[in-house]
């Protein structure tokens, strides 16, 4: 059973057409990275996947289940999901940070028990947060901060995650701890739909690519595919060349697209 | 200290407080006669003073004041911002204006009921109000800014009612409430105006754990799992009938709201939720100490609570918002 599928659907806001009929699929074991121009539809596509906004055509299901019919904590507790702002408006503790992704299973994050409490406890070993978890989230870095929401996805235990732009404006160090983080949910049986920009992290991590373009899903295929150079030109305008280090075959842009 | 010693202190604070309100006065009750008095062994005259002047006076003050902070305290953590408060938003301003009209017209005299309802419904019209703008634009600046027009138009019909008003009564009538004042209050007053702060504090409690995810944003909070219009719906309604109840029963007073939950943030970790219970307790102290150096003050014309409020609030105001990024 497919852990996110989502099928044809179109999102429009007033007379634009932000999402065009896109059709997407992870199951259980991917890792699959949503990359496109900016506007192409990739965000508003991750919130349609949850139902978060209305969507004018198309489903979305969860492990088999239609998203619309589902209560907000049970598509929580089935797909976790982290948004681009990564902020936190008081400086709360670090582990109760974490713990806010128990929300979905009534826990209060005063009083964490049993089933809660050892989930957060993981979650926070398996992000290294250990020796911060009493410290306020305001004395963290930006990629402390990271694993932070990271952690608290992990906490929730659901089979599913969306995470939009994971990686933004971290340095390589982080956003490489940052993907590996999300590629062993992956391998512990997790499906992650992954929001990039950094091509090198989509080639490197991804089991699939899936391209947006103008709302519509340009290609989806396996990185190597996905990353042609016919491709990024289509999908970004641009030329690359492909390099390859480290057993990966990764893009690199050598200018706008000619012509 | 612990949270749970922190509320406790806080606890003990409150009831210290409302037994020195009970004591001391024009005429100063040792401990024994007010013992003796509140349970109608002493002299008949302290059991007077005692049940009908002072202790609906004290109660009065501790519950407007918790109703504030908890309201305060729930709107800064639903709109992510230190500054929030029904009275810099306006929401005190707005209710104390539609209990200002019930009394204008005279409908209070005639059915004792409408004049809490219209402070609330003036509440829960600005607070609602006040929820469209920061979906629309979350901005902290613009929220504040629709807050001081908000506070300034309703300010404005006040000023033109009393402009109008009929005779020198209904003027001093009108500033009492604007003024802000428990000064008479009796235990019918409270008897109308709790049911609605007790409603409203309970609808704010049920939001705490909601009030703890927002603190990730909207879009983090809806992703853990939250009803985002349903917790707007809830928590608009609780800080609405807790503002407007309170002004019903003591008129406008500002800044508590602001006060109360900064001072016990640290204490709760900084989370909202936990700040609800001891923002309640700290604002219903802060009133009650505030209400006994009102009464002890030796003016020719009594201090009003609500200017005392002010006086100590709109710098704290200021203080807040200058220091603000250290939270």
């Amino acid at each position: 059973m497919t852990a996110l599928s989502i099928h044809d659907i179109v999102v429009r806001a007033g007379d634009a057409t932000l999402v065009d009929g896109a059709s997407l699929a992870v199951a259980r074991g991917e890792l699959v990275a949503l990359i496109g121009a900016n506007g192409s539809g990739k965000t508003t596509l991750a919130r349609a996947a949850l139902g978060l906004i209305k969507t004018e055509r198309g489903t979305s299901s969860l492990s088999g289940q239609t998203v619309t019919a589902m209560t907000p904590s049970e598509r929580a507790r089935a797909c976790a999901y982290l948004p681009q702002s990564r902020t936190t408006a008081w400086p709360i503790r670090v582990r109760d940070a974490v713990a806010l992704g128990r929300f979905a299973y009534g826990a209060n994050i005063a009083r964490l028990r049993g089933a809660d409490a050892d989930a957060v406890t993981r979650a926070i070993a398996a992000c290294d947060l250990g020796r911060m978890a009493e410290r306020s989230v305001d004395t963290l870095s930006g990629g402390e901060g990271a694993r932070v929401h990271i952690a608290r996805a992990l906490a929730s235990e659901a089979p599913a995650l969306i995470a939009d732009e994971p990686t933004a404006a971290l340095d390589p160090l982080h956003a490489w701890t940052t993907m590996r983080l999300i590629a062993d949910f992956v391998e512990r049986g997790g499906a992650a739909l992954v929001v990039l920009h950094d091509l090198t992290l989509a080639a490197r991590f991804a089991s699939r690519i899936a391209v947006m373009k103008s709302g519509r899903i340009l290609i989806d295929a396996a990185p190597a595919e996905a990353l042609s150079a016919e491709t990024l030109r289509a999908a970004f305008g641009v030329e690359s060349e492909a390099i390859s280090a480290g057993g990966v075959a990764a893009p690199v842009v050598t200018g706008p697209a000619r012509g | 200290m612990s949270l749970r010693t922190f509320n406790l202190l806080l606890a003990g604070i409150a009831i210290a407080a409302f037994f020195a309100a009970i004591a001391l006065g024009a005429t100063p009750l040792p401990l024994g006669r007010v013992l003796a008095g509140a349970f109608g062994a002493g002299d008949p005259g302290d059991a007077i003073v005692i049940w009908e002047i002072r202790a609906p006076r004290a109660l009065s003050a501790f519950i407007v004041g918790a109703s504030l902070g908890a309201a305060g305290a729930a709107l800064q953590g639903y709109l992510r911002n230190p500054l929030a408060e029904p009275g810099v938003l306006g929401v005190s301003a707005t209710a104390t204006l539609f209990a200002t009209i019930s009394v204008y017209w005279g409908v209070s005299a005639a059915a004792p009921l409408v004049t809490p309802l219209a402070a609330i419904a003036g509440a829960l019209a600005a607070t609602a109000l006040l929820a469209i703008a920061a979906a629309r634009q979350a901005t902290i600046v613009s929220l504040i800014l629709i807050g001081v027009g908000l506070s300034s138009f309703a300010g404005a019909v006040l000023a033109l009612l009393m402009n109008l008003a009929p005779n020198p009564f209904s003027l001093s009538d009108m500033i009492n409430w604007t003024l802000g004042s428990v000064a008479n209050r009796s235990l019918e007053d409270l008897a109308l105006s709790a049911p609605f702060i007790i409603a409203g504090l309970g609808v704010l409690l049920s939001q705490a754990r909601n009030l703890s995810a927002l603190t990730l944003g909207e879009e983090a909070a809806a992703g853990l799992g939250v009803d985002l219009k349903h917790a707007r719906l809830f928590i608009i309604a609780g800080a609405g009938l807790a503002t407007g109840a309170s002004v019903a029963l003591a008129g406008a007073i500002g800044f508590v709201g602001l006060v109360a939950p900064h001072i016990v943030r640290p204490f709760a970790a900084y989370d909202p939720a936990r700040t609800l219970v001891p923002s309640a307790l700290a604002g219903g102290v802060l009133l009650l100490i505030a209400d006994i150096i009102v009464r002890l003050t030796p003016t020719a014309n009594e201090l009003k609570l609500g200017v005392i409020a002010a006086l100590i609030g709109a710098p704290m105001f200021v203080w807040i918002a200058a220091r603000r990024g250290a939270v």
